[in-house]
């Protein structure tokens, strides 16, 4: 059985190139383009690995990753982190609150698709 | 290390030459006591020579005492004097 | 035979050789080949003026009437010189550095240059010396009439007296009023007592070892004699014993001739050293066969043989004429000395005191030259010899020269004491006054005077018997004798108590009362602190100080640190070792130190009272004075800077504050500008990364693909370009292109450029024909820029199947109101203010494209243009209100 990826992202653009790599990379791909609601989707699909985007509408990414690990079923849940803003205190929040990989946009194909399989991998 | 040693040095001396001023001032009042009190009485009473001549010698030999201790002091004062 | 005629020859030639030895040291001393002068021992031996003739001869008659009872005319002086290091030694420097020429000039100018004080002394001292200088005259005809008293053709015993006194004044006169000393050093006469008093000291030594060895059988002979020969009682450590050695301690200060030699003439302190031993030597060489010689004087010479003459007639009976002679010359130079060195140090006091401030007076109108002072002083001053001699002869014939020469003499020593409580408070306690010191001398002399020096007369002279006897006024208790009814027996003991202590409570009483006028009290501190001024010398009593701070502070801050302060502070002054000099700094310094250990207040308790040893000199009061002054205006200042400081730093807080907002909103700003440009270069950088790798894609997303990324890339161009307008317009750089431009053609060109941007074609764009009518002066393509950003956002975001967008004209006073309003979904009452803000985001946008700056740089333009665009509150859709002026 493939693993199960949720792209929470907003751009639709972005979410797209991802989706694109992620599927020919043959895992299954699921979308989600709101912060609200995000963790429902998360605790009914259950995904193996959320990417996350930190600027989301109505709720930030930063926000869900504290709910997540809040809660047991998910406090180990493989996330990785995506952010288009460049300061560093945000790279350490994120650690602080238990991210397991943060990465910055734009990010390089080949990197990301590494870095997902990785933490698939655990 | 040795400037500390002259310091101490020279205090002592300070503390040396300060002795010879107290000296110097008992000397006269030393002189004074002997001379002016009848001291001399509860001595010569009892001795065979007059009172005359008992005090003649007492009053000389005091006096020759005095010119003594005052020639010694003034050699070391001097030395004072002139060393500043 | 010794006739009078050798005698006279003798006497003559040893004046000569006198006035020699006189002559070569003044003019060694003008040539300033002073070595030998300056020597210890001529000082020493001219201090032994003290011998008179009352030693040379009354000394032998007081042994031969009152047994020991004349030692303590010399015990006295002895202890005072071994005693020199307190007191005398201060007296020396005092006379040395504040230029003292008499007992006289001493205390006025201790009591602040009083002149009235130094006419009062001197004329004591005049009275005073006039019994001794009689003495010394009546001692000098008796030993001549020793020799001549068979010869019928020797000259009265008046005659002799005159003569004797005339040829003394001369000698006084060519010697010790040849020219001005600055100092009053007379070195020639000095030099020739020095002489005398060798004379006079072998003379004595001579007739005393011959009287031991040859008259008598050696010294257990002498003495065993003694003991037959004088009176039981030894006449030593009476109450007269202690009166008669005071008496004589005080004399050999107050005497004018004592204090010139000591203290007038001393020019170097290491002298009194010396002198400290070798004076009471020399008095203890005088009077040690002054027994010997009286007791064999009364066992060979007959009864009621004077036995002043002693000396000289012993020797004649024993057959020695030449011994004779030698002791004739010795009591020769014994009573010249004296008068000599009296004579000049009286005329002196006389012409300094009375004479000199007497002629200055009279002649202020003309302005006096030193050549006038010059030859004034000299001249007054041979006069008052001739007077003082004269005095002293009068004295002599008036008194008809009584048996007792010791007797005259101790009058003369309580008359000059009457000076000694104003001398020795004046030097010691610095409240003594002058009001004191003046009216206790007068009460001094007064009761001398009546006590003793007018009794002498035995009722000749002022002072007639029947008061002797019965009192002044017939009162019992005012018995010159016999004062207040207390009686002592011996009169000299009994003025001298009521003299000296009357004096001294009246000095005490008064100085406590007055209070010393500032020169006065400059004077005081001088005198009294005579050793604290240093120079360059290490004065004892600083090395004291020093000594005493050290070890004191040993005792509060311990050894190490003690010596570590006090060697810095030397080292600091330059010294290289030794204890550092105790000076006002250093002190304030050990204070600061102190105050650590033990607390500020008992420090600078402390500190003062070991400072308070040490003079505050007028120049240090006014260094503190000044450093005060400056230090007010120095805190006055910087108060004032404090104050400029606070509100610096208050206009710098600010400041700050604002920059601190800037630059947040400055990372906020670079932050979000990052975000805006990092989300289309995602979607930029990993598509081409898609294509670019090579793998395959369907031809449908290759498209897809590339097409994303011209479009993303477009988005980015826009953002950029947007950030730079933007920038630009806020910058205040941009220039505004003012045209003439009719409204309603711009609106029409902008609703045209709309539609190439967005698809418009179901958009029902319905403008107002009024805008046709109106005319601007603005700047049309920016203007433009607002219109197509609203129209463009209106059709963008509306959701409705049919947008309809409305662009009415409201007129206004100085302007007219554009309102575009859509009915699309409008903006959230909240969020009116927000959207104009930069890269705000509607939180129920849908697809976010470039909205961030578009309303902002609306905004902006809408500033520069002097207009305004706002949000107006609408039921449904969006109303934006565009006011625009009519002249920019």
């Amino acid at each position: 059985m493939s693993k199960s990826v949720l792209i929470v992202e907003d751009e639709p653009f972005i979410m797209e190139a991802l989706s694109f790599l992620l599927k020919r990379d043959g895992l299954d791909i699921s979308t989600f383009t709101d912060g609200q609601g995000c963790v429902e989707r998360i605790q009914a699909l259950k995904p193996d690995l959320v990417i996350l985007d930190m600027m989301l509408p109505n709720r930030s990414g930063m926000q869900i990753l504290e709910d997540l690990r809040a809660m047991d079923d998910f406090s180990n849940l493989p996330v990785l982190m995506l952010t288009a803003k460049g300061q560093k205190k945000d790279r350490a929040a994120a650690e602080s609150a238990g991210v397991s990989l943060f990465m910055t946009k734009p990010f390089s194909n080949k990197e990301i698709i590494q870095n997902v399989h990785r933490l698939l991998d655990r | 290390m040795s400037e500390k040693q002259s310091f101490d040095e020279v205090n002592q001396k300070n503390r040396r030459s300060r002795k010879k001023r107290e000296i110097a001032l008992i000397l006269p009042v030393i002189g004074v006591l002997l001379l002016l009190t009848p001291i001399v009485k509860l001595f010569i009473g009892s001795t065979e020579t007059s009172p005359l001549i008992g005090a003649l010698l007492f009053i000389f030999g005091v006096w020759a005492a005095l010119i003594a201790a005052a020639f010694i002091l003034s050699r070391s004062l001097i030395f004072e004097i002139r060393d500043k | 035979m010794l006739t009078f005629n050798i005698l006279v020859a003798i006497c003559l030639v040893y004046v000569v050789i006198l006035f020699m030895v006189a002559a070569i040291a003044e003019q060694w001393a003008q040539k300033n080949k002073l070595s030998f002068l300056h020597s210890p021992i001529v000082y020493t031996l001219s201090i032994s003026v003290y011998c008179t003739a009352w030693t040379f001869y009354g000394a032998v008659g007081s042994a031969a009437r009152n047994g020991l009872e004349f030692l303590a005319i010399y015990l006295g002086p002895t202890l005072v010189f071994i005693g020199w290091w307190w007191f005398l030694r201060k007296l020396v420097r005092i006379g040395n550095t504040q230029r003292i020429t008499s007992i006289a000039d001493l205390i006025s100018s201790r009591y602040g240059k009083s002149n009235l004080l130094a006419v009062v002394v001197t004329l004591l001292a005049v009275i005073g010396s006039t019994p001794y200088i009689a003495l010394q005259l009546q001692s000098l005809t008796l030993s001549f009439a020793v020799f001549t008293h068979t010869n019928a053709n020797a000259p009265s015993p008046a005659i002799t007296a005159f003569l004797i006194a005339a040829g003394l004044a001369a000698f006084t006169v060519v010697f010790g009023t040849r020219n001005l000393d600055a100092n009053e050093r007379h070195h020639g006469v000095v030099t020739a007592i020095a002489v005398e008093a060798i004379v006079k000291l072998i003379a004595l030594l001579a007739v005393g070892i011959f009287v031991v060895w040859f008259v008598a059988d050696g010294p257990t002979d002498v003495l065993q004699n003694a003991e037959k020969m004088l009176p039981e009682t030894t006449g030593a450590f009476t109450p007269r014993w202690v009166t008669l050695t005071f008496l004589s301690a005080t004399a050999i200060i107050c005497l004018p001739r004592m204090f010139q030699v000591v203290v007038v003439e001393n020019d170097a302190e290491k002298h009194l050293a010396t002198a400290s031993w070798a004076f009471p030597l020399y008095l203890f060489l005088m009077c040690l066969f002054v027994v010997p010689i009286a007791v064999t004087g009364l066992e060979i010479l007959p009864e009621g043989s004077n036995p002043d003459l002693f000396v000289l007639t012993i020797p004649l009976a024993m057959g020695q004429d030449g011994l004779a002679a030698l002791a004739f010359l010795g009591g020769f130079s014994s009573a010249t000395s004296m008068v000599i060195v009296a004579a000049i140090a009286l005329s002196t006091m006389v012409s300094n005191h009375i004479v000199l401030p007497l002629w200055l007076r009279r002649a202020q109108a003309r302005n006096p030259e030193s050549d006038d002072v010059r030859s004034i002083l000299l001249r007054s001053r041979r006069i008052s010899i001739a007077g003082i001699l004269g005095l002293g002869y009068l004295y002599y014939q008036f008194t008809g020269g009584t048996e007792a020469l010791a007797s005259i003499g101790l009058i003369a020593f309580l008359g000059v004491a009457q000076v000694l409580p104003a001398l020795l408070f004046g030097l010691f306690w610095r409240n003594a006054s002058k009001w004191g010191a003046l009216v206790g001398i007068l009460v001094g002399f007064t009761v001398w005077a009546y006590t003793l020096f007018l009794p002498s007369f035995d009722g000749s002279f002022i002072l007639p018997n029947h008061v002797l006897e019965n009192g002044l006024f017939g009162l019992s208790t005012l018995r010159p004798q016999a004062l207040f009814g207390i009686n002592i027996p011996d009169p000299l003991v009994h003025a001298v108590f009521w003299s000296l202590s009357l004096n001294t409570l009246v000095l005490i009483t008064l100085s406590l009362m007055t209070t010393p006028k500032p020169l006065e009290n400059l004077q005081a501190l001088q005198f009294i602190n005579v050793f604290g001024r240093s120079s360059q010398q290490h004065m004892p009593s600083q090395i004291s100080t020093s000594e005493d701070l050290f070890v004191l502070a040993q005792r509060i801050v311990g050894r190490a640190q003690a010596a570590r302060l006090f060697e810095d502070k030397a080292k600091e002054q330059g010294k290289l070792y030794g204890l550092p000099d105790p000076t006002s700094e250093f002190i304030v310094t050990l204070e600061r130190e102190f105050a650590g250990s033990v607390g500020a207040a008992t420090a600078h308790a402390m500190m003062g009272q070991i400072s308070g040893r040490e003079t505050v000199s007028v120049e240090e009061l006014i260094a503190v004075a000044d450093e005060t002054a400056q230090v007010i205006e120095y805190s006055a200042r910087l108060e004032r800077q404090s104050k400029e400081l606070a509100e610096t730093a208050k206009e710098l807080r600010r400041a700050n504050d604002k920059l601190t907002k800037l630059s947040q909103q400055k990372d906020d700003f670079l932050s979000q500008v990052s975000h805006e440009l990092r989300t289309p270069m995602t979607s930029i950088r990993s598509f081409s990364a898609i294509l670019m790798s090579g793998e395959e894609v369907d031809h449908k997303q290759f498209v897809r693909f590339s097409s994303i990324i011209n479009d993303e890339s477009q988005r980015l161009t826009r953002i950029l370009d947007d950030i730079l307008d933007l920038s630009f317009l806020e910058s205040g750089k941009a220039k505004l292109n003012l045209q003439h431009k009719n409204l309603g053609e711009m609106l029409e060109q902008s609703i045209i450029a709309s539609s190439s941007i967005n698809d418009i074609s179901k958009a029902d764009i319905r403008l107002s024909e009024k805008f046709a009518s109106v005319d601007l002066v603005t700047d049309a393509d920016r203007l433009a820029q607002v219109f197509i950003n609203i129209i463009s956002n209106a059709i963008k975001y509306n959701d409705k199947p049919k947008p309809i967008i409305k662009i009415d004209l409201e007129e206004g006073q100085n302007g007219i109101m554009v309102v575009i309003s859509d009915n699309g979904p409008g903006i959230p009452e909240g969020e009116h203010e927000i959207i104009f803000e930069k890269f705000s985001k509607l939180s129920s946008g849908g697809a976010a494209s470039g909205v961030g700056l578009g309303l902002s740089i609306c905004a902006e333009i809408m500033r520069n243009l002097g207009g305004k665009i706002s949000l107006r509150p609408s039921r449904t859709g969006a109303t934006f209100a565009i006011w625009i002026p009519k002249k920019v």
